[in-house]
């Protein structure tokens, strides 16, 4: 789950957090949950986007990724960055944690049908990205 | 180049796998035995997990008593106590239908839940205090459920605690262990405790019932320890949500360095649920909302100000906001108070929505799990989902 979140902030430390408030917030309700683990990846997931808001709140101007250096450097790593952050994290849910539709779509708190097309824009902008 | 597109997936999961070895997915459980914790034969001196994002807790002390304060003088010279949240109105299911009274201007609803999940697997919790009175101290919450260690697959990093599998969830100054307990699971958490010494606790724990009646979750109360509830979990709990966001806040997909959020979150929970959360949220600084226990905490990535208290005993609500100030969120706190049934609805249908009754809740960014349909969507903009009466 960490794993997830720093690939969605690229920042181990920011990861890190976001993942034991997530884990927090299932504790709290873990009583009246059947899928703990679904809800993390929601919770992972609206947390990450909550920072990216943050960020942009307190930095204006676009910053320096503190985590830079832990990034490969090629063009996959510049073309993921460009992507709008639903389809960053629904890639990342496909192809990292290879999770099904139905279960990003319950991280993304969308339908299927968006998450297909969330990944379908997201690999067709960055197939053209890296072709360019 | 022609990139096809199983080459270009195959080049993600590695490119993701390659990311992710950069961060640790797993540790060793430090196995030093805390018997003394049991027996209580010598002192124990604690390593606390570090609390990553709290705010020195005389700052946050300081700063909570300033704003109570001056709001306080502010308020009390505006308001009635009827005006106050303590005039709960019960909405269906005995939970207080809260609703803001004043909000920072710019705010608008856009975000709504009323559910009450299905209900869960039978399950007990058992909270144990150093200083029962004041629940200050160190704090130990037993969780008994039928619940299979399979349901927390993935959630944790996997450890072995006498035998049995578990995941260890530790961190941001709790730690919590859940490990097999026969076919279902028993989870534990303890805040000023260590990861090694719940794991010591687990060690001693035999089988615990998911019934009250049949004897304490613990065989052995951690010395200096008390008894403090013990409680069956409510079965389904009723949960609210309402979503403000101000300033442009569009739900679109990228940040635009505008949005402000207020959140009220409102649940039904067991006699001791607040103590639950005392023990879980490490939720900061304590202090008295007209008379009520609460906490305050600022901070987490977003730096959003967190205030929660026990409206009624098993009822807590939590306000989050980010974009506000602690003073305006006392304020909003303060201003909370409860509808009827039909204002509530009325409140809803302000955002297009439809209350929809069906069997089960369904996802929304609020936090619901569960998949079956029971959800209004407004088209927007912004697109909103709603779960409104789940428990059809």
């Amino acid at each position: 789950m960490t794993q997830l979140a720093y690939l969605l902030t690229s920042d181990v430390a920011v990861a890190d957090e976001i993942v034991q408030e997530a884990f927090l917030q299932v504790h709290a309700r873990w009583s009246q949950l059947d899928n703990p683990v679904g809800y993390l990846h929601t919770s992972v997931v609206n947390a990450c986007r909550s920072y990216h808001r943050h960020r942009a709140v307190m930095h204006r101007t676009p910053q320096p990724r503190p985590e830079a250096s832990l990034l490969a450097a090629d063009e996959l790593s510049d073309a993921l960055a460009k992507l709008p952050y639903r389809q960053r994290a629904a890639l990342a849910l496909r192809y990292f944690c290879d999770l099904p539709d139905d279960e990003i779509a319950i991280a993304l708190n969308a339908r299927p049908a968006t998450v297909r097309s969330l990944i379908h824009r997201g690999l067709a902008t960055l197939r053209k990205e890296i072709e360019r | 180049m022609n990139l096809t597109t199983p080459d270009l997936e195959d080049r993600l999961r590695s490119h993701y796998r390659a990311l992710a070895d950069d961060v640790p997915s797993s540790f060793t459980l430090d196995a030093t035995p805390f018997d003394d914790v049991l027996t209580g034969s010598r002192d124990i001196h604690l390593t606390p997990v570090p609390s990553r994002r709290r705010w020195p807790a005389l700052a946050v002390a300081t700063m909570a008593v300033a704003a109570l304060a001056v709001v306080g003088l502010v308020i009390a010279a505006r308001h009635t106590p009827a005006e106050t949240a303590s005039e709960s109105v019960p909405g269906q299911g005995g939970l207080p239908l809260l609703v803001p009274g004043w909000l920072p201007s710019g705010f608008e609803l856009r975000g709504a839940l009323d559910q009450t999940p299905p209900a869960g697997p039978p399950s007990r919790q058992a909270i144990y205090a150093e200083s029962p009175g004041t629940l200050t101290g160190r704090m130990l919450l037993v969780s008994v459920t039928s619940a299979s260690i399979e349901t927390w697959q993935g959630a944790g990093v996997p450890v072995t605690v006498a035998g049995r599998a578990g995941f260890d969830l530790s961190g941001d100054g709790v730690a919590k262990l859940v490990v097999t307990n026969g076919e279902g699971s028993v989870a534990l958490a303890g805040r000023g405790f260590s990861s090694a010494e719940l794991a010591t606790i687990a060690e001693s724990l035999g089988t615990p019932s998911n019934d009250v009646a049949d004897g304490p979750a613990l065989t052995t109360t951690p010395a200096g320890f008390t008894l403090v509830s013990d409680e069956a979990a409510p079965s389904a709990g009723r949960w609210t949500d309402l979503t403000y966001e101000a300033d442009g806040a569009d739900g679109a997909d990228e940040a635009d360095g505008t949005v402000r959020t207020v959140a009220i979150s409102v649940y039904a929970a067991p006699p001791n649920g607040f103590d639950q959360y005392v023990v879980l949220a490490d939720p900061g600084a304590p202090e008295t909302l007209d008379a009520k226990r609460a906490y305050r905490s600022q901070g987490g990535t977003d730096g959003a100000w967190r205030l929660a208290w026990e409206e009624s005993p098993g009822v807590v609500v939590e306000v989050r906001a980010e974009g506000v100030s602690d003073v305006e969120l006392t304020r909003i706190a303060r201003d909370l108070h409860a509808v009827s049934d039909a204002k509530w609805a009325a409140l809803l249908a302000t955002i297009g929505a439809e209350p929809q009754v069906g069997p089960r809740p369904t996802p929304t960014t609020l936090g619901s799990v569960t998949s079956a349909p029971c959800t209004a969507q407004h088209p927007g903009p912004p697109p909103v989902t709603v779960v409104v009466n789940c428990s059809g």
